[in-house]
């Protein structure tokens, strides 16, 4: 029924994402990106780190 | 560093020109007062304060007002600042040579850039007949303004007769859109928005937040979320540092009663608050880069906690 609503930011979206920013020259974007892909909450720290490989 | 002129353009606004006086008082700075024909106690207030009084006329035309204003004040730095606006903090000076300088406006925990502080050599030059109009990159000064709520009574004739002079102008749609929103006239705002939207060709900072206060109208108001996600999305590919993008998509989901998805959107918003960059040319709504997705946090937490609890599908 939602179309585009049922799966809007899959993780293959947010690195195509990243390829277009990086491509556009806009480093801080493309930088947030990859933080939200590998978004990880340290319990210890109570802040989100960057999982991602 | 020197201290500007402000310049303030009065029409009958002896109720709001006094606290905005006043709010300048520290800074010492000259103040202009350029009048358009005020029928009211605006000189006697302007007299009392030692402000410089100039009665200018008007021809419902801002622009030629704020011009006529700019001669009066001659080769000087100059600070253009709105009577239902007050100084909240910052320090008012620029240098004679520098480039014109933006501010920060906020209304009902919406901050604005307009570009406002103008060097002494920088010709400025207005054209709009309402509403100030500048396409240029500009740096922030960190002087902050409190805007109180204020509609100027001729407003909506002055913008209805510009856009019935420039049919095809996507300006004056884009300012009747915000006219319109800012006084609850929800129908008006989402034709004069799908109008700019479809005049406007250039993806700049109006088009995306047109996109955005049509996504929040057709989410709170007419509950077609369809439409909204879709205006939302095309937000986020243009601008993914902004928080306010994010959190409205966790709205759709939070509407939906799907917490799962909501949360996860929520958290990216208070991620990308979190890691935003001080001189960073937005936020719009500061609540919405640490306090509102932190609070929807907890709630679709909750919920979720609630649901499974209760054996309720998500």
């Amino acid at each position: 029924m939602l179309g585009i609503l049922e799966n809007p930011f899959s993780p293959r979206y947010y690195r195509e994402m990243i390829e277009y920013y990086n491509q556009k020259g806009m480093q801080h974007e493309a930088e947030a990106f990859k933080f939200l892909i590998g978004k990880k909450f340290d319990e210890k720290t109570k802040d989100y780190h960057n999982n991602e490989k | 560093m020197k201290k500007p002129k402000i310049i303030i353009i009065t029409k009958n606004d002896e109720d709001l020109l006094e606290d905005c006086i006043n709010s300048f008082k520290e800074q010492e700075c000259s103040i202009i007062i350029a009048d358009l024909g005020s029928t009211d106690s605006t000189k006697e207030i302007a007299k009392h304060y030692e402000c410089e009084f100039n009665s200018i006329g008007f021809n419902m035309d801002f622009s030629e007002a704020k011009n006529k204003a700019i001669l009066i004040a001659g080769n000087c730095t100059m600070l253009f600042v709105e009577p239902n606006e007050r100084l909240l903090r910052g320090f008012v000076e620029m240098e004679d040579n520098e480039t014109p300088k933006r501010i920060n406006v906020i209304q009902e925990q919406v901050i604005t850039k307009p570009i406002r502080l103008f060097g002494s050599d920088q010709k400025c030059h207005f054209i709009n007949p309402i509403f100030e109009h500048i396409k240029t990159k500009a740096l922030c000064a960190e002087i902050y303004l409190l805007s109180i709520r204020h509609e100027r009574p001729e407003a909506l004739s002055i913008l209805e007769k510009w856009n019935r002079q420039n049919p095809l102008a996507p300006q004056p749609q884009y300012y009747l859109a915000c006219l319109h929103l800012s006084n609850g006239r929800i129908d008006e705002f989402i034709n004069c928005a799908e109008k700019y939207l479809f005049l406007e060709k250039s993806k700049n900072m109006s088009h995306i937040m047109t996109k955005y206060y049509l996504a929040t109208v057709m989410i709170y108001s007419k509950k077609d979320f369809q439409k909204a996600s879709k205006l939302i999305l095309e937000c986020i590919i243009e601008k993914p540092l902004m928080a306010e993008f994010w959190c409205l998509l966790g709205d759709i989901y939070y509407s939906l009663n799907k917490y799962e998805k909501a949360f996860h959107f929520y958290e990216n918003a208070y991620i990308i608050g979190s890691r935003r960059l001080k001189n960073d040319e937005y936020p719009f709504h500061i609540e919405k880069y640490k306090k509102y997705p932190n609070e929807m946090m907890i709630s679709c937490k909750n919920l979720i906690k609630s649901s499974k609890q209760y054996g309720i599908s998500k």
